[in-house]
């Protein structure tokens, strides 16, 4: 009798480890296992977006709005497409402008976007159509070392 | 023979392409954006290679040409919605046409000095992206000393493109404004802005360049 109470409590104790680890695995990996599908799913268009990687924060006014769920190529096989996750309750227009920063000068790439304010509002999947790669920090910077050809 | 044929191809061929990279005629890829873009550009570049438009006496006119030229191409009104962000809907279209009269005034003040210091840098056109009424026209512009990207975002309107954006060197000049006005506007009235607009219009209008012009200030 003793032991079956032993068990019990051991399994319970075990059960919560798990729980809370699973917990602490979703947090950190920044996964979206509860609620994920209420989030409203836009994509963007860039020019470039080294630096940028999957999971990097989307912020309006610095307050962190979403995160990059994913990066490829577009059909031409030119431009990068960005897909982002924003959490309920953001509105973008279409004459919305998302850019590349840095924070800081050598610090990490995000996504900054400035919500616009025109009459038509961007519907979940929408496209932003205006967007701006940031200056190319590495290009300056080695056109100043190395001169240029001219 | 057959050698000689071979090579005269690749001299043709060599040269008609450097002939597309500076612009001189239109690439086979060229569609309506990039033609709008191009057909101002070249009648900017005209305007300002003309010799009868370098008399001194006839510089305030042809400022007002260029003036005019560029604004048939520009969307003001639409540039300064975009700078505006949701502000521009707060406003009636009386206090909207005089904002946007304004913000205008300043464009064409910030650039007119600069475009009149023009002195036979290349335009290349590299590609167009179009996408139903909207487009962007790559462009590349050498100064002799470095090159520069401009792209411009063309919106179609009533069957003409019309530029709504211009992005130099990665960076969007409505992003620019837009910012710049919000910044201002969190402490100040729209009143406010619209007086602070005038007065740096005011104050940056560049002088108009005399007779002995020359490189300065390029």
């Amino acid at each position: 009798m003793k032991d079956a109470k032993l068990e019990l409590i051991v399994g319970v104790f075990v059960l919560v480890g798990i729980a809370a680890l699973t917990y602490l695995a979703v947090k950190l990996g920044k996964l979206e296992v509860i609620g994920g599908g209420k989030n409203l799913e836009i994509h963007a268009e860039f020019d470039s977006v080294a630096g940028l990687k999957d999971g990097a924060t989307v912020e309006i006014a610095g307050v962190q709005v979403g995160q990059v769920k994913k990066i490829w190529l577009n059909g031409d096989g030119e431009r990068a497409v960005v897909s982002f996750s924003l959490t309920p309750g953001v509105k973008l227009y279409g004459d919305a402008i998302a850019s590349i920063k840095t924070r800081g000068l050598i610090g990490d790439k995000y996504v900054s976007l400035s919500p616009g304010g025109s009459q038509k509002e961007l519907p979940p999947g929408g496209k932003i159509r205006e967007t701006e790669s940031g200056i190319d920090f590495e290009k300056a910077i080695s056109e100043f070392i190395h001169g240029n050809v001219k | 023979m057959r050698w000689h044929a071979t090579m005269l191809a690749v001299v043709l061929a060599g040269g008609l392409v450097g002939w597309n990279v500076l612009g001189l005629t239109a690439p086979a890829w060229a569609g309506p954006p990039v033609e709008a873009v191009r057909k101002t550009i070249d009648e900017v570049i005209r305007i300002l290679d003309d010799p009868a438009w370098k008399k001194p006496d006839r510089k305030e006119e042809r400022r007002k040409l260029l003036e005019r030229t560029i604004s048939q191409r520009f969307n003001y009104p639409e540039m300064a919605k975009r700078s505006l962000g949701a502000e521009w809907g707060k406003h009636s279209a009386e206090e909207q046409n005089d904002f946007a009269a304004n913000f205008q005034t300043l464009l064409s003040n910030t650039y007119i000095g600069r475009i009149e210091a023009y002195s036979g840098e290349k335009v290349q056109y590299l590609k167009e992206l179009s996408d139903g009424e909207f487009a962007e026209v790559y462009t590349h512009v050498d100064t002799g000393k470095s090159m520069i990207d401009i792209n411009y975002k063309l919106q179609k309107i009533s069957d003409e493109w019309h530029v709504y954006d211009v992005v130099v060197e990665g960076t969007s000049l409505v992003l620019n404004y837009r910012e710049q006005f919000k910044r201002i506007l969190r402490k100040d009235s729209f009143a406010e802005l619209s007086r602070q607009l005038r007065d740096k219009s005011a104050h940056i209008k560049a002088p108009v360049p005399d007779g002995s012009e020359t490189a300065k200030g390029r």
